[in-house]
């Protein structure tokens, strides 16, 4: 029995034929036997005739069981062809579409059971081909999406990157300058300072001079007074001298005795020359001083002068460098305020582009995935679209295959020409560049 | 802005990625030039060059911790992917509850970013063992690689702007008023969180015990696939049968390369 079920189905039918002719002929046989053996005992009483007659029957009888026994195996074999196949070819077709080949064509050969099984299978390869190709196209479309957004994050994390850099580099060069613009304010505030203190000296030394000058006035009026008082000891000497010569005069007359007197008044005759000589030098030097310190007040007017505008121009430098001090410090505010603002800036773009880099990451994955999907989908060998869907025919699908191609060569030929001319020119306006056409085609009621 | 020549870019990212597992290809030349020409510019580095021996020299780690804050990036908001939260609320909370025995839950964020993913968890789980907190441990570990964005975690201030994605009851009960624009976490929820550095590419975790939920979101999308799957079978290996994995709803695991079961979209478990 188990041997029997090993059997493939053409092998069994054929068997079961074959049983059918062996019994066949065995019930043949034994017919024949009986009828020889009837024959035989008949045989005696009958006339060499009869003899003749059974022959003729028994080859007839012969011929008939072997034309049976080969009609048998004729029809036995032919069924068995019927049934196997249609049967071959479907398991050629569920190999092929285990193998992922959907591609398959099967032919409804009989309205049987087994033309049942074709139908179902038709029906399932088609419905198998629908769904297929629907996942197909959606995982190449998916595939092709994802890429997209794969590559647009990727662009956003790339600008949203060098956002954040420059950013980065403004935020440095801001606190930069916001650190000089204090310096600047700092130094400003010293040099008003130093200026103020600057015009205090100025008018310190100011004074100083006028006071100066006073003293110098009085210093030559005290020349002018000595200058009398040698005039003084000048008249003192010249009388002196006219005392001492009168000596001299009175000490020749008394000559003997007057010796010593005569020696006196020439002491003090010389002594009023050198007191003369010096009242000479002396009032010599103090007009010399006069002349000096008129040229010293002459010198000290001008100093005092020019202290003056000093003190005029270093409150003037004081009043400005004072600006100078409260711009800078206004500006070192405002500056921090542009700092503070960009910081803000900055934390937006640097959180943007974390997101956009995060996108970017994810949605590559995501690609990859739809990519794996699609190479998935790729394994199925589809039968073309629309070939089962409608009965169509050789021709038509002749002629939808050229279609299809056509439309692929005109396409190519789109993209070549894109990649000349600019986008917006058609294959109309290739021809003639210079005229394009920015009509409607179509105007409804008008 | 200092360029960054084709060799050079491929030993920097070479570098990155064979220590921190973040794959830079060459598209993400200008998020490396943009992040770090700053960080040139304050080494006194005038090309990248100079960077990179700068960065092998240097033994404090200082450079290299500078290195991994700008080039990881750290984007997170509260509520994100919400409906994982719906789920560790709902599913995952209560199989814990009846399964773990000694009261000790182990939940782990990891690539934690400035907190907001392991504070939520931690109102949740607040939230749902109410008054049967004092008998559980349910204390969150929280990691992430970059130090400047720990501090920021562990800080746990964050703008109003910020918070109000959160449930009222949660933004009444585990916030405080910082300033005029910012709030604070109370000091009792960041009690609750345990922040520390780790780099998931080690090659072995420096943990005891085993967890019963991992949080790794939007995390391994920075890597590449193979990198991801040895993180992804490092967390099979660290995690207790039946435990659950949530990763970023942008990533997928590949369910011929690992042990994990698909639940929902972006959530594993471990059979």
């Amino acid at each position: 029995m188990r041997y029997f079920k090993n059997l493939k189905l053409k092998e069994k039918l054929f068997a079961c034929f074959l049983l059918f002719a062996a019994m066949t002929g065995v019930v043949g046989l034994f017919g024949i036997y009986s009828m020889y053996t009837i024959n035989a005992r008949v045989g005696n009483m009958v006339s060499a005739d009869n003899t003749v007659n059974f022959n003729f029957y028994f080859i007839i009888m012969i011929v008939i069981m072997i034309l049976g026994i080969a009609l048998a195996l004729i029809i036995g074999s032919m069924v068995a062809k019927t049934i196997s196949q249609p049967l071959n070819l479907l398991v050629a077709s569920a190999e092929k579409i285990a193998d992922g080949d959907l591609d398959v064509d099967i032919h409804i050969t009989s309205n049987d059971e087994i033309g049942a099984l074709e139908r179902a299978f038709q029906k399932m390869t088609d419905h198998i081909n629908d769904i297929m190709t629907s996942i197909d196209s959606a995982a190449i479309q998916v595939a092709a999406g994802s890429k997209q957004i794969a590559d647009s994050s990727m662009g956003l994390s790339q600008g949203a990157t060098e956002q954040a850099s420059s950013i980065e580099q403004l935020t440095a060069s801001i606190e930069e300058i916001s650190s000089h613009t204090k310096l600047n304010a700092d130094n400003a505030v010293e040099a008003n300072e130093l200026a103020e203190r600057t015009k205090e000296e100025a008018v310190q030394g100011n004074i100083e001079m006028n006071a100066m000058l006073k003293s110098m006035e009085e210093i030559n009026e005290s020349s002018t007074n000595i200058s009398k008082i040698i005039k003084v000891i000048e008249e003192i000497a010249f009388q002196t001298n006219i005392l001492a010569l009168n000596a001299a005069v009175e000490a020749a007359r008394a000559r003997q005795h007057g010796k010593g007197f005569a020696v006196v008044a020439e002491e003090v005759r010389n002594l009023a020359a050198r007191s003369a000589d010096a009242a000479k030098e002396t009032t010599a030097m103090i007009e010399g001083s006069i002349k000096k310190v008129d040229v010293g007040t002459k010198i000290a007017t001008k100093t005092a002068t020019s202290l003056n505008k000093i003190v005029d121009d270093i409150t003037k430098v004081s009043d400005i460098v004072g600006n100078i001090a409260t711009a800078s410090n206004e500006q070192a505010i405002g500056i921090s305020q542009i700092n503070q603002g960009i910081m803000q800036v900055s934390e937006v773009v640097q959180m943007n582009s974390a997101t956009s880099e995060e996108s970017a990451a994810a949605s590559e994955e995501l690609s990859s995935q739809a990519e794996l999907l699609r190479e998935q989908a790729e394994r199925f060998k589809l039968k073309k679209a629309t070939n089962y869907s409608y009965s169509s025919t050789d021709k038509s699908k002749l002629e939808l295959e050229q279609m299809l191609r056509d439309l692929n060569e005109n396409n190519n030929s789109n993209r070549n020409n894109r990649l000349i001319q600019p986008s917006f020119q058609t294959d109309e306006t290739i021809n003639n560049p210079t005229h394009i056409f920015l009509n409607d085609n179509e105007f409804g009621k008008y | 802005m200092v360029s960054i020549t084709e060799n050079e870019f491929k030993e920097l990212a070479g570098y990155i990625k064979s220590n921190y597992g973040i794959h830079l290809n060459d598209e993400k030349k200008n998020l490396v030039t943009g992040r770090l020409h700053n960080v040139l510019f304050e080494n006194n580095c005038g090309n990248f060059s100079e960077f990179f021996d700068l960065l092998k020299t240097d033994k404090s780690g200082r450079i290299v911790n500078t290195l991994v804050n700008k080039i990881t990036t750290n984007y997170t908001y509260f509520m994100r992917e919400s409906d994982h939260f719906k789920y560790f609320q709902d599913k995952v909370l209560p199989y814990l509850k009846n399964t773990v025995s000694d009261h000790d839950l182990r939940i782990w964020s990891a690539g934690c970013s400035s907190g907001e993913e392991p504070y939520t968890l931690a109102m949740i789980i607040d939230k749902y063992f109410n008054l049967e907190r004092a008998t559980w441990n349910t204390k969150v570990l929280a990691t992430d690689i970059s130090e400047d964005i720990l501090i920021k975690a562990k800080k746990g201030q964050y703008s109003k702007e910020q918070v109000v994605s959160l449930p009222i009851d949660f933004r009444m009960n585990y916030f405080k008023k910082f300033d005029s624009k910012n709030d604070a976490i109370i000091e009792r929820l960041k009690d609750e969180i345990i922040f520390r550095k780790l780099n998931l590419m080690n090659s072995s975790f420096p943990f005891k015990k085993k967890f019963h939920v991992i949080f790794c979101r939007n995390v391994m999308i920075y890597f590449d696939n193979k990198t991801k799957m040895e993180l992804v079978n490092k967390f099979y290996e660290y995690m207790e049968p039946g435990g659950t994995l949530f990763i970023g709803h942008a990533e997928s695991l590949n369910r011929e390369q690992t042990k994990f079961e698909y639940i929902l979209p972006a959530i594993y478990r471990k059979p």
